[in-house]
């Protein structure tokens, strides 16, 4: 079975784990109602189920610990000792024709104490996926005018890391970036337009990077806000002796329960993303086989197709570049 | 005795990492032991477990036992900068004659729940990992001994169940009063990830996990007869049979050879004829006939040996 690979990318809290986790109790609820079906594997869903219940049970007592986010991610040994979660995709009630691997790896492969080991394994994870998902910590973003957003989410650590390993793209690629913890600015169009526009505004070098004559062509990126907790929104921030923020979030209502929005959204993107490049009679080094995988059945990309459309576009959501690989 | 703990800081550059603890001084070194095949198995340590679930593994080597224990929770201070709870693991490597009562000790601990507070007791916010080692805390831990006995009469089957507190205590219990079972491989289990036929295959002496149903310890096999002990089984078995077909072959090609060597013509005379005419009339004089006889030969010395094999 053919598969792909997509990264999440971010430093060490931002919420790369938290995403994912959102992003799989959506699968279910959302590809649902087409004819598709997204399969973890056993060891997957054991892992992803574990993390969903800790991710609801903070939801519970939030209230008492004003924590957001689940557990850090370890690799327990190094890179190769890193876990994938595997999701087989295919059409309902029939054995799965393409994998989707998720890596998430822990956000200290940035940092300054990171061996080269570490990395490199970054750069080599970015070269192979197909798309990568950069979650943003929307609150270091847009709280006090940015102020923490550097220190936080590492936009220039980020693009470096692009710079290395998008050099001689051969194939499209899909970068989603993905606002997360950001209930509080989708609240109203205003406060929403907003985030949208920081987020440009923020990772301007990144994309104008990816304008350059060598990317421009290969790279489409999009911004999807996702509403991971749904329940709870960003309160106040304290700043301690060493200048690190903390971030504080309240419960929309006492009994609020874990409601994430939109935490599909970037697994419409990457689907709409892989029907554009089958649709496409041009002849790629790693996707060629997308054009065999649904030539060989057209329910299935009928069902993708059905899926596909569920994209948002409306103001909270935007395609940055690359609108060519994203119109079926 | 080498000790290894992994844990992180507050800050956001201090992630999760192994430090390698020798006497005052540690250094970041992630432990080889994990990427490891577990004897003749070709699953890692790291395969078996989500290491960030409390789990548990120990393996006997030929000199050492390894025991680790993580996602063990450390004190509400010790939270990152999200703020998230922080966790430990720990990997002792204790030499087996040694070392027994000091590593059996260690694993009860471990399955009753009490390594938790004991381990991050030792463990202080400061350094520029984000933590360290008190190693006088840490070594009188590791090297204190709980009351038990060493009956050598411990139960060889092999029982995997549900990773549940009841099952963990039964373990404990049936370690307090019994040394280790002495063999080499996958003792003990407790995962969070894997299925009873995956415990199974490990051939694991004692193995719980959250993905198997049974609330009590269920049989599946004997260390007597393990998974380890199984595959040799079978090796010898394939040799034994690989040396008997090649005999064999060697055997019909030689006799093959033999067919085929021209035999000293013999001229039948009258009174040659005569003798076999009285057994039957036309076999005598059919070179055919005396070939099979040939081959019937060969089959029967053939079918001897191969009964001898």
């Amino acid at each position: 079975m053919q598969e792909l690979k997509i990264t999440m990318l971010g430093a060490r809290g931002v919420g790369k784990t938290t995403l994912l986790t959102a992003m799989y109790e959506q699968f279910e609820s959302n590809i649902g109602n087409t004819n598709l079906q997204l399969t973890p594997d056993d060891e997957s869903a054991a892992i992803l189920q574990d993390r969903l219940i800790e991710l609801k049970s903070l939801v519970d007592v939030f209230e008492a610990r004003g924590r957001v986010g689940i557990q850090g991610t370890e690799a327990m040994a190094g890179p190769e000792s890193l876990r994938s979660f595997s999701f087989g995709l295919g059409k309902k009630g029939e054995a799965p024709s393409l994998n989707l691997r998720f890596y998430d790896y822990p956000g200290g492969y940035h940092a300054t104490h990171a061996s080269k080991e570490e990395k490199e394994f970054v750069k080599k994870i970015l070269q192979e996926s197909t798309a990568v998902i950069i979650p943003i910590d929307a609150p270091s973003l847009m709280e006090k005018n940015g102020k923490f957003h550097e220190k936080i989410n590492r936009p220039q650590q980020i693009k470096a890391l692009f710079n290395a390993a998008y050099q001689n793209l051969n194939s499209p690629r899909l970068v989603i970036f993905a606002p997360v913890k950001c209930e509080k600015y989708l609240k109203n169009n205003k406060t929403a337009k907003e985030l949208l526009e920081k987020v440009k505004q923020e990772y301007a070098p990144l994309l104008e990077h990816f304008n350059s004559p060598s990317l421009n062509s290969w790279v489409a990126s999009v911004i999807t806000p996702v509403q991971t907790v749904g329940s709870v929104i960003f309160s106040r921030m304290q700043v301690d002796s060493e200048n690190n923020p903390h971030f504080y979030f309240r419960k929309t209502r006492h009994d609020a329960q874990y409601s994430p929005v939109d935490s599909e959204q970037p697994l419409r993107y990457l689907l709409r993303f892989l029907l554009k490049l089958h649709l496409d009679s041009r002849q790629w080094k790693y996707f060629n086989f997308l054009r065999n995988w649904l030539e060989l059945d057209n329910h299935l990309e009928k069902a993708v197709n059905e899926f596909a459309r569920g994209c948002k576009t409306n103001g909270n959501f935007a395609v940055v570049k690359g609108e060519k690989w994203l119109n079926i | 005795m080498a000790i290894y703990i992994q844990s992180c800081g507050k800050n956001q550059d201090q992630d999760y990492r192994w430090l390698r603890i020798k006497s005052n001084e540690y250094y970041p070194e992630n432990p080889d032991f994990l990427l490891q095949p577990i004897g003749s198995l070709t699953v890692r340590p790291i395969d078996l477990i989500e290491s960030q679930k409390p789990s548990i593994i120990l393996v006997a080597t030929q000199n050492d036992y390894c025991l680790l224990v993580t996602g063990l929770k450390a004190r509400e201070e010790r939270k990152d900068y999200v703020p998230r709870l922080i966790r430990n693991s720990v990997l002792w490597i204790c030499r087996k004659d040694s070392e027994n009562l000091k590593i059996r000790s260690l694993l009860i601990q471990a399955l009753k729940g009490k390594l938790d507070r004991a381990i991050d007791k030792t463990i202080n916010i400061s350094g520029q990992y984000g933590f360290e080692v008190n190693y006088e805390l840490f070594n009188k831990l590791s090297n204190s001994t709980l009351a038990i006995g060493s009956n050598n009469q411990i139960d060889l089957n092999c029982k995997i169940g549900k990773n549940c507190d009841f099952l963990r205590e039964e373990i404990a219990l049936e370690l307090e009063s019994n040394a280790l079972p002495n063999k080499e491989g996958l003792l003990v289990l407790v995962t969070s990830i894997k299925s009873a036929s995956s415990l199974q295959k490990t051939g694991v002496w004692r193995g719980l996990s959250n993905r198997v149903e049974s609330e009590t310890l269920e049989e599946y096999g004997s260390l007597t007869i393990t998974q380890f002990g199984k595959e040799k089984k079978m090796l010898w078995i394939w040799v034994a049979i690989a040396s008997i077909l090649i005999i064999a072959i060697a055997l019909i090609i030689v006799k093959l050879i033999t067919l085929q060597t021209p035999q000293p013509e013999t001229i039948p005379t009258p009174s040659i004829i005569q003798q076999d005419s009285s057994s039957t009339s036309t076999e005598g004089l059919n070179p055919l006939a005396d070939l099979i006889k040939v081959k019937e030969i060969n089959y029967l010395t053939f079918s001897t040996i191969f009964n001898e094999e």
